[in-house]
């Protein structure tokens, strides 16, 4: 075991190296230019060396490799550089916005969690049924519906519609935090969230359940006169559980690591608005910071659940 | 129902010593696309105390669907069209599957082929064991251990501590195995059923498991069923023989009365094959294939491949005939009024 959990740690650290690479790489590569974005719209204004003054000052000047080494220098050191745009220190801005990530994926988490598993187990007990079909086709649906194009009907209906939920934010503008405000709004973006995940999950469990009961030792437990239920309890679900533990461990950092879709549509103040806003500006470190954090959460939630399952 | 407990094998000889189990008339199909598949035809036999029963034939002849239907366990599209399943006078087949199910395990246990899917492999196997105790007596999960490592020694295993908190992939294949046998044996079942208990195991630790059962079936004086198609484990371990061919007892009597007075045509070129080597070198086999059981030929089943068969043996499938005691065949060849314990 022990062994295993440093082999699993040093590899890890490994891919997290990978990561910082590919994110300092891709940022920078990628065209535009945060003295322009920094200019916005009077970029006519701007003179040659205007921006040679500010490339100087951001340190872009330098050769690459350089800056690299600057930054994750600075990153281990716990000092993840401040934005281009606010000169806000990155990792408090990063501090700020994941409480908001962290809600919704959880709420989201929830419901992925009891809804599939209860759907999951049951079609996968009665395989071929009409039940089983209807989920089958249910799950098909989920899976190949885009999740902005059903938020949107989801906001027509609700919001315009209806009139019963708020469409975006975290709260409503102008009046003091209450959590049933909060939770109001946090209806629909947990919803999409949520439903645009649950297909594969059904499918998941219902096929390992599927497998799980017709494995040899369901019959050896019921010739030792096990009761059904309690089979069907310990035994198959807790065998089908184990890809269904893995591929979760995956996705609940996937959206820890802010769910970019979901969060611009309906405004939800999560890390994933952040790096969208981020992108726009060509915002260097605060892009960096959000696709490193990113990284942890994935690189650590499938270790955690590769650990959880070992 | 006489007439079908004589066939039953209760004859005259074994009146005073009645079977613990009895057999009648068992008849499982599936429905598949195909058809119907008969899997077993009207068998019967009789299990008694402290005795082994070995149902010996190729694969698919039925042997497995007999030794799960006696435990109903049976899965859609099979299942058990008529028959009687006798233990202690009550039809197991008539009961609810709540009462059958608290028979399993404690009346009658099953060891399964083989050993390395039989367990779950999330859990230890000494938590697998104190669970199929724990399911049939208000018992601790202390209690419930103690029993199961005593029942573990008996098995022949050392270590019982470790063994009992390993998981399976942690025992060998022999280890595992003897575990199976202390779960099947800790209630005390009257019937123990063993579907090919070595076949999956290595031959130098297939002896030694042979050996545990023999000698803890008549310790606790429970009744064997021993499903197999190694002649080697029916001469060494049975009492009686029954030989199965699609899905029908062709042939059933003491073990003397098998390998040294064989009446069917199948039983002896099945027992001719246990040493196949010729002089020239060639291998003795039986010609020809085992019927497709969704379209058996009419007549005697074995008849196609039957070197001795005669015309009526493609035309009308043979009744039941006694050789001698508990000894009995189905074979036209051995026709005569007064041997004839069935038909119409």
């Amino acid at each position: 075991m022990g062994r295993y959990v440093f082999s699993r740690l040093t590899e890890s650290f490994v891919v997290l190296f990978i990561i910082s690479i590919v994110a300092f790489g891709l940022v920078h590569l990628a065209p535009g230019d945060p003295a322009m974005a920094l200019y916005g719209d009077q970029i006519q204004k701007m003179r040659p060396a205007d921006r040679e003054r500010i490339r100087e000052n951001l340190g872009l000047n330098r050769p690459l490799p350089v800056q690299y080494y600057k930054w994750i220098s600075n990153v281990l050191k716990g000092d993840m550089g401040r934005s281009f745009m606010t000169g806000r220190d990155v990792k408090t801005m990063l501090m700020e916005r994941f409480p908001g990530t962290l809600i919704l994926s959880s709420t989201a988490t929830l419901i992925i969690i009891s809804l599939t598993l209860a759907i999951g187990i049951y079609a996968g007990m009665r395989q071929y049924s009409f039940f089983d079909y209807a989920s089958t086709t249910v799950s098909f649906i989920l899976m190949s519906v885009p999740g902005f194009w059903f938020a949107m009907m989801l906001i027509l209906v609700f919001c315009v519609g209806l009139k019963w939920l708020p469409s975006s934010g975290f709260t409503t503008i102008g009046t003091d935090f209450s959590i049933f405000d909060m939770l109001k709004h946090l209806i629909l973006p947990a919803v999409v969230l949520s439903f645009t995940h649950m297909g594969y999950y059904i499918r998941l469990i219902r096929g390992s359940v599927a497998v799980a009961k017709e494995q040899d030792f369901v019959t050896v437990l019921k010739s030792r006169g096990i009761k059904n239920s309690a089979i069907v309890a310990r035994h198959i679900v807790r065998n089908a559980m184990i890809p269904f533990v893995t591929y979760l461990g995956v996705s609940i950092s996937i959206m820890l690591a802010g769910s970019i879709v979901t969060e611009a549509i309906f405004a939800w103040p999560g890390l994933g608005m952040m790096s969208v806003e981020a992108a726009n500006n060509r915002d260097y470190p605060v892009l960096m910071g959000t696709i490193l954090f990113s990284g942890v959460l994935v690189v650590g939630g499938s270790l955690v659940a590769d650990l959880f399952c070992a | 129902m006489v007439k079908n407990l004589k066939r039953s094998g209760l004859t005259k000889e074994n009146i005073n010593c009645a079977p613990v189990m009895e057999v009648v008339d068992l008849s499982t199909s599936f429905l598949t696309a195909a058809g119907e598949i008969k899997a077993v035809r009207e068998v019967s036999f009789s299990l008694f105390a402290g005795q082994v029963l070995a149902v010996v034939g190729e694969s698919g002849c039925g042997k497995s669907v007999t030794a799960r239907s006696l435990l109903r366990l049976i899965d859609p599209p099979g299942y058990i069209k008529n028959g009687w399943v006798l233990l202690n006078g009550v039809n197991l087949l008539n009961l609810t599957e709540g009462e059958m199910r608290r028979l399993r395990g404690t009346e009658i246990s099953m060891v399964f082929q083989d050993p390395m899917t039989s367990f779950d492999p999330v859990y230890t196997v000494g938590r697998q064991f104190t669970e199929a105790l724990m399911a049939h007596e208000k018992i601790s999960q202390q209690e419930a251990k103690q029993q199961a490592l005593q029942m573990l020694s008996k098995v022949s295993l050392q270590d019982l501590e470790r063994v009992f908190n390993s998981y399976p992939f942690q025992l060998s294949g022999g280890m595992r195995q003897r575990v199976m046998i202390a779960i099947a044996l800790a209630m005390k079942p009257k019937v123990l059923i063993a579907d090919e208990p070595t076949t999956a195991l290595d031959v130098t630790v297939q002896s030694g498991i042979l050996a545990e059962l023999k000698r803890l079936n008549k310790e606790t004086g429970s009744a064997l069923l021993l499903i197999t198609h190694d002649l080697g484990v029916v001469a060494e371990l049975a009492d009686r023989v029954a030989i199965m061919y699609a899905g029908r007892i062709v042939e059933i009597g003491s073990v003397y009365d098998i390998f040294d007075h064989a009446q069917h045509p199948y039983t002896r070129a099945l027992l001719t094959s246990i040493n196949p080597i010729q002089e020239d070198g060639g291998l003795t086999a039986i010609p020809g294939q085992p019927p497709d059981m969704a379209n058996v030929p009419p007549g005697c089943p074995f008849s196609p491949r039957c070197p001795e068969a005669l015309r009526q043996c493609r035309q009308k499938e043979p009744e039941q005939y006694i050789i001698a005691g508990e000894h009995w065949v189905s074979c036209w060849r051995a026709e005569s009024e007064e041997r004839k314990i069935s038909g119409a």
